[in-house]
C-alpha cells in the first residue's frame, strides 16, 4: 500500500457526504443569493412589497436589470417545468425589490404620475431601436461597479406626460446589470430582444446623481447621445414587450405572460390587466422583427 | 435529451440565476466530502455554502468549455481553506501527537479501520508538515480525484508547477510513514 492508498484511507469515513439538514443549509445560503440577484435584477414578482429601506428613490428606479430581461428574452434554452418551479420558489423566497404593485395599467400610470418629488414621468409606445454599453455606477451600498445597458426606444406615441423638449424622437432607458461586468452586455442584449420590437414603457428620468443617493457614476455619457436624458423603468411592472412570433405581451419585470393580448391592453387607460400567467423562462420565440426596425433618429 | 454539462449549466446560469442551483445539486457531495476531511464537518458546513455562493457570483468568468465544473469548484473551496490554514495544521498536529482525529465525528472513529488508526498518526504529522501549497496539491488529488491538469485549472498552476509539488508531497509522506509497518 503506497503512500496515496495510505492518505485515500486517511479521515475517509465512510464516505457518505453531508447529511440532509447540512445541505440543505448551504442550499438555503445559495437560494438566497440566488434571489437576491434576481430581486436585484427586478426578477421580483407582483404580490410582494417592500423589505428594504432604501431611499424613496429606489422604488421610483427600480431597477429592471440587464439579467431580469435576458432572463425573459433569453437563449432560447427553455427550461422544463421542474426549472420553472423552482425558479419560481427561489424568488418567491428571497424577493425585496422595492415596489409596491399596481393593480392596473390605470393605477401603475397614476402611481408614476403621483410619485412624489417626481417631474418628467412619462409613459411612451415605440419600438426597440437598439443597445449600446451605458455608464457604470457604484453604489454606496452595493460595490463594486455596476455597469449599465441602455436600450433605445424610438417613441410612436406618447401616451403620458411629455417627451422632453431636447429629445430627438427616442427615450433612452438605462438597466442596471447583474452580471459584474459590462463586456458584450449591449451585444447580448440586441441579439435577444430583437429591433423593432414593439414596446409600451411606464419611464421616470434618471437623477443627474444616479439612481441613488450617494452613487458614483463611472464613463458618464455612455450608451446615449450627447444632451439626451436618460429613464428608467418605474417598478417592474413598467415595461411591456410585443413577441412577435407568439401575439403575446410578455412583462419581463414580473416574469408574467399576457398570452393573446395586445399592447393596448398595457396602456395607461386600461383599467385592468389582461389575463396573465408567470413563465419563469418565457422568451421571443421565432419571427424576429429585424428589417423592419426603425432606424434611430 | 442529452443532460446539460456543467458548463452549458453556468452559461444558462448567467440569464437564468436559478439555473445555478443544479450546479449545487451535482456537486455539493463532492465539494462538502473534500472539505470535511481537510478541516471537519463544522467548518465544512460553511465553506460548502461560501463555496457555491461565490461560485455564483465570479460564473460570469467561467468558460462555458470546460464542461465539467467540480475542479473549479474545489479551487474555490480551497482557497477559502486559506483562512483556515493554521487550524488544520493544528488538527493534524494534534491528530499525530494523539493519535485521535479531532475533527472526527464519533461514528466515523469507531469505524477506522485498524490499518488506518495504525498509520494514521504518521499520516497526520505528515501531512502537517507540508507547505499549504503541497499540501493543496496533494489532498486535491487523494480526496478528490482530481487529475494534474484538473488541479492545476483549479488552482491557477502550470501543469509542471502540479506535478512538481505532487512530487514532492509524495516523497515527503512517503518517508514520514516509512518506519510505520505497511
Amino acid at each position: 500500500v503506497d503512500e496515496l492508498e495510505q492518505l485515500r484511507r486517511f479521515r475517509a469515513g465512510d464516505d457518505a457526504g453531508p447529511d440532509e439538514a447540512r445541505a440543505d443549509r448551504a442550499r438555503a445560503v445559495l437560494h438566497r443569493a440566488i434571489a437576491d440577484a434576481g430581486a436585484r435584477a427586478g426578477t421580483a414578482r407582483r404580490g410582494r412589497t417592500t423589505t428594504r429601506a432604501r431611499a424613496l428613490a429606489a422604488a421610483v428606479t427600480a431597477a429592471l436589470g440587464v439579467g431580469a430581461a435576458l432572463l425573459i428574452f433569453g437563449s432560447g434554452d427553455r427550461n422544463d417545468g421542474g426549472d420553472a418551479a423552482q425558479l419560481s420558489a427561489l424568488f418567491s423566497a428571497g424577493g425585496d425589490a422595492s415596489y409596491e404593485p399596481a393593480a392596473s395599467p390605470a393605477e401603475l400610470a397614476s402611481m408614476l404620475q403621483d410619485y412624489p418629488d417626481l417631474k418628467g414621468q412619462l409613459v411612451a409606445r415605440g419600438t426597440v431601436a437598439g443597445f449600446a454599453d451605458g455608464r457604470t455606477y457604484v453604489y454606496p451600498d452595493d460595490p463594486p461597479a455596476t455597469p449599465t445597458v441602455v436600450m433605445q426606444i424610438s417613441v410612436d406615441e406618447v401616451l403620458l406626460g411629455d417627451l422632453p423638449s431636447e429629445s430627438d424622437g427616442s427615450v433612452y432607458v438605462e438597466f442596471d446589470s447583474t452580471s459584474g461586468s459590462g463586456d458584450g452586455l449591449a451585444q447580448a442584449f440586441e441579439e435577444s430582444i430583437p429591433k423593432g420590437t414593439e414596446t409600451v414603457v411606464y419611464l421616470a428620468p434618471v437623477d443627474g446623481d444616479g439612481p441613488y443617493p450617494g452613487t458614483k457614476i463611472e464613463n458618464d455619457g455612455a450608451g446615449h447621445p450627447p444632451g439626451q436624458p436618460l429613464f428608467r423603468i418605474f417598478s417592474p411592472q413598467g415595461l411591456y414587450l410585443a413577441d412577435p412570433g407568439t401575439g403575446d405581451v410578455i412583462q419581463p419585470g414580473e416574469s408574467t405572460v399576457f398570452a393573446g393580448a395586445s399592447l393596448d391592453e398595457l396602456e395607461p387607460s386600461a383599467r385592468a390587466f389582461p389575463p396573465s400567467e408567470f413563465d419563469a423562462d418565457i422568451s421571443i420565440n421565432e419571427a424576429s422583427p429585424q428589417g423592419d426596425a426603425k432606424q434611430p433618429n | 435529451m442529452p443532460e446539460p454539462t456543467d458548463g452549458e449549466l453556468i452559461a444558462a446560469s448567467q440569464t437564468m440565476p436559478a439555473r445555478f442551483g443544479e450546479i449545487f445539486e451535482r456537486h455539493q457531495a463532492a465539494v462538502y466530502r473534500y472539505l470535511d476531511r481537510r478541516i471537519g464537518a463544522h467548518h465544512a458546513d460553511d465553506l460548502v455554502a461560501e463555496t457555491f455562493v461565490q461560485a455564483f457570483q465570479r460564473r460570469a468568468s467561467y468558460d462555458s468549455a470546460r464542461l465539467e465544473a467540480l475542479p473549479w469548484l474545489l479551487g474555490i473551496a480551497t482557497n477559502l481553506l486559506r483562512r483556515h490554514w493554521r487550524d488544520e495544521r493544528r488538527q493534524l498536529r494534534a491528530y499525530a501527537r494523539t493519535g485521535r482525529d479531532p475533527v472526527a465525528e464519533p461514528m466515523e472513529e469507531a469505524v477506522e479501520r485498524a490499518d488506518a488508526q495504525r498509520v494514521a498518526p504518521a499520516l497526520a504529522a505528515a501531512l502537517a508538515s507540508l507547505s499549504k501549497g503541497q499540501r493543496d496539491v496533494l489532498l486535491l488529488h487523494v480526496y478528490a480525484d482530481l487529475t494534474d491538469a484538473e488541479i492545476a485549472d483549479a488552482l491557477a498552476l502550470s501543469p509542471g508547477t502540479v506535478r512538481s509539488r505532487l512530487s514532492r508531497a509524495r516523497a515527503h509522506v512517503r518517508e514520514q510513514i516509512s518506519d510505520i509497518g505497511q
